[in-house]
């Protein structure tokens, strides 16, 4: 055992003089993170600049449950969350939402109290801009939260309907883009169902998993490089033996790897102020996917002749699966084919694992992702130090 | 004798090395076609062959490096293949290339490979520092070695090999590509490892180099042992005749019949220069050669004595020159 500390030691000093893994490990992605945070700093600081400003136009005076609802937006407006201006009347509600003097606009009509105390049906209207999508779809979220509640509470049919200005198609649009774009943090935080992440931990793990993919080759490509230098051949000369030279090398890479995610994920904590929750189990995610990371490049670079060619091989894999992967633009969520595809990578269950965290619920929530991740990475391991085996001579 | 690290109790076996019958290819080709040898305790053997005869692949065979096709190789009573990994303490092999860490220090390869070797502590520590001393690197000792000269490099290659102080020191052309300072000092650090009792086998293709280290030779040609034994013994196969050769002037073809009459002289022959000899012990021969050749009216401006060597021996077992 000592022997394979040793070997891991040598090659971590080895590859610190080299610099190759600082560039890629470290300072690339850090460099990145503060290109980002520069660029997109506005839109990243949700805290203060994206806060949403709805209004609410209600014909149902004096009825509890509208009033309740008037109520509730107002205790979010008090925590800063949104802006809340109230309006005369539906036409005037219409008016400010086209003109974009509020984002979006609830609409209680006459009697809505009344309906779901007695238990018959009735509805909000969300009213949205078709142009603005996300808040269209943070509204009807906001509203059928609301609408759960209620339900909840009086077993009545409570509904929510999107109108103003929106043909059945463009509702269909709105739907669909507001599923499929994460909510500002602090919103979504509100709905547990809507598990997804904020920009900027969705970008700074997206981040970290593309340059990881960079250094997480380490291992294979050390041996293959040991083996050019012959010092390979010496190492099998000593009484070390070559299952602990094995399992040194892949050490090396998970290692490596972990260490690339885990100080890119502190950094961007301050840098782009993204959000890890639940340490331990991300913990976990992050060593399933760098575990699985590091048998599909050993894999794929175990095919290598040569040192260098791995090297190329290496690159290929961390582009195509960092695209693929959804980590410069989400991907997930649909069935296209694209989305089909990027079930392969480790990038895209590391963020799913991620986004189901992001709401709370513990190892339960990611059971999934974790399992998929875990069996990659047993499953390519396996193969790639089978494979390895091969290069184990002079 | 040296204590081995990590191992059983040797064997009273009193062979270091045997080595049955090894056999490898690479694909068409059969670079080792079954050789036989042994070495035992303080034994400096040498082997010997051209490029390309299959020293290095029966040499990596030996340090379990090299998975064998066929055959057994023991050493101090132990079989060895490339996972009996505790008999591996026994040898210390030393690559033909250079296998170093270039980013690493001359003290940090060997401090490396030392731990690899099952060193460590107080021990490890005292090797290191003699092993620099030995190959006079003690002063370059914290210089990363992709700075040092290919004789820098080449010493602390043999260097790391003498670290764990083996029983067998095993050496594959350690010499190549090495100025002839460096060479001498390699040639004296072997010399000096055989008379410890250390037992070592040395490949080559440099005659010279066996003929002044090794107590036995073997002759290794296209992947097969084809003479072994102590120097006197293998020049003793092509007969020990020594080549007397004369730069004259004159009746030489007169002379070389006069010559040729002589007891002990097997064969005379002119060439463009003047004689050639083949004689049984040239020296009480000679002035009686010469009194021959003054009888002839030949003038002779120079002679030349050659001993049959190993080079003539491998001339006669393949009929071609060791050297290309
Ligand atoms: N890895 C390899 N793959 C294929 N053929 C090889 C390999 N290594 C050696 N050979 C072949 O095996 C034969 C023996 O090679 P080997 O290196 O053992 O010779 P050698 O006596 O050490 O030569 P040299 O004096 O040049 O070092 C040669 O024909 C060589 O081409
Ligand atoms: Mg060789």
């Amino acid at each position: 055992m000592r022997d394979i500390a040793w070997i891991v030691l040598k090659d971590l000093r080895q590859q610190v003089r080299d610099r190759t893994i600082l560039i890629f490990g470290l300072i690339a992605p850090l460099a990145i993170a503060a290109a980002l945070s520069l660029a997109f700093g506005n839109f990243f600081q949700t805290d203060e600049s994206v806060v949403f400003e709805f209004g609410i136009a209600n014909a149902d005076t004096g009825g509890p449950i509208s009033e309740g609802f008037s109520m509730a937006m107002g205790d979010l407006e008090t925590e800063g969350l949104i802006e809340v201006t109230f309006h005369r009347n539906r036409a005037s509600l219409d008016r400010a939402v086209e003109e974009g003097v509020v984002d979006a606009g609830f609409f209680i009509p006459h009697g809505f109290s009344d309906a779901i105390v007695e238990g018959s049906e009735s509805r909000v209207i969300v009213v949205a801009n078709p142009d603005a999508p996300v808040v269209a779809g943070v509204a009807t979220s906001i509203a059928e939260q609301f609408a759960l509640e209620i339900a909840s509470a009086s077993a009545a049919g409570a509904t929510v309907a999107i109108l103003g200005g929106l043909s059945p198609e463009q509702m269909v649009q709105v739907g669909l883009a507001a599923s499929r774009i994460p909510p500002p943090a602090r919103v979504a935080s509100l709905e547990a169902e809507i598990r997804q992440l904020d920009g900027p931990t969705y970008y700074s793990a997206g981040t970290a998993m593309f340059f990881m993919v960079f250094v997480v080759g380490v291992g294979i490509l050390s041996l293959l490089e040991e083996r050019r230098r012959h010092t390979l051949a010496r190492l099998l000369s000593s009484p070390t033996g070559p299952g602990r030279i094995l399992a040194a090398k892949f050490l090396l890479s998970f290692m490596v790897g972990v260490g690339s995610v885990g100080l890119f994920m502190l950094f961007s904590r301050f840098l782009l102020g993204a959000r890890w929750v639940d340490l331990p189990v991300t913990a976990l995610l992050v060593m399933a996917a760098v575990g699985a990371s590091a048998g599909i490049v050993s894999l794929v670079a175990g095919w290598a002749r040569t040192a260098e060619q791995a090297q190329n091989f290496q690159s290929v894999v961390a582009v195509a699966m960092g695209i693929l992967g959804g980590t410069f633009f989400p991907i997930s969520g649909g069935d296209s084919l694209l989305a089909t595809l990027s079930l392969g990578t480790p990038h895209a269950w590391f963020m799913r694992g991620l986004g189901d965290l992001s709401g709370g619920g513990g190892l339960a929530v990611v059971a999934l992702p974790l399992a998929v991740l875990t069996g990659m990475a047993v499953v390519t391991l396996t193969i790639s130090v089978l494979g390895a085996r091969r290069n184990l001579r002079p | 004798m040296n204590t081995p690290l990590n191992a059983p109790a040797p064997d009273p076996s009193p062979l270091v090395l045997q080595v049955e019958d090894l056999r490898k290819s690479y694909g068409e080709i059969q670079a080792v076609k079954g050789i036989t040898f042994e070495i035992a305790p303080g034994e400096n053997y040498g082997l010997l062959g051209p490029n390309g005869a299959g020293k290095t692949t029966t040499i990596q065979m030996i340090a379990g490096v090299l998975e064998a096709d066929g055959g057994r190789v023991t050493v101090c009573g132990g079989e060895l293949t490339t996972t009996t990994t505790s008999l591996k303490s026994h040898i210390g092999w030393v690559p033909q290339e250079v296998a170093l860490y270039d980013r690493l220090t001359a003290r940090e390869n060997l401090a490396f490979f030392g731990r690899m070797q099952g060193l460590s502590g107080k021990r490890l520590a005292r090797r290191v520092d003699e092993v620099l001393q030995l190959t006079g690197l003690s002063d370059r000792a914290g210089d990363k070695t992709i700075k040092f000269s290919g004789g820098m490099r080449r010493r602390l290659n043999i260097g790391i090999g003498l670290l764990h102080e083996p029983d067998l020191l095993i050496l594959d052309e350690p010499t190549v590509g090495v100025d002839v300072q460096s060479r001498a000092s390699i040639l004296d650090q072997v010399a000096e490892m055989t008379r410890q009792g250390m037992a070592v086998l040395y490949t080559t293709h440099y005659i010279e180099e066996v003929e002044r280290l090794c107590n036995r030779v073997g002759i290794i040609d296209h992947g097969e042992l084809i003479a072994e034994g102590t120097r006197t013994e293998l020049v003793r196969m092509v007969g020990e005749r020594d080549r007397v050769l004369i730069t004259a002037e004159g009746d030489l073809t007169g002379g070389a019949g006069r010559i040729e009459q002589l007891d002990g002289v097997h064969q005379a022959g002119v060439t463009n220069e003047g004689l050639e000899l083949l004689v049984d012990d040239a020296t009480p021969l000679l002035p009686r050669i010469f009194e021959a050749l003054a009888g002839s009216g030949i003038s002779v401006s120079g002679v030349r004595v050659e001993e049959p060597d190993l080079e003539a021996v491998f001339l006669h077992l393949t009929g071609r020159a060791l050297r290309d």
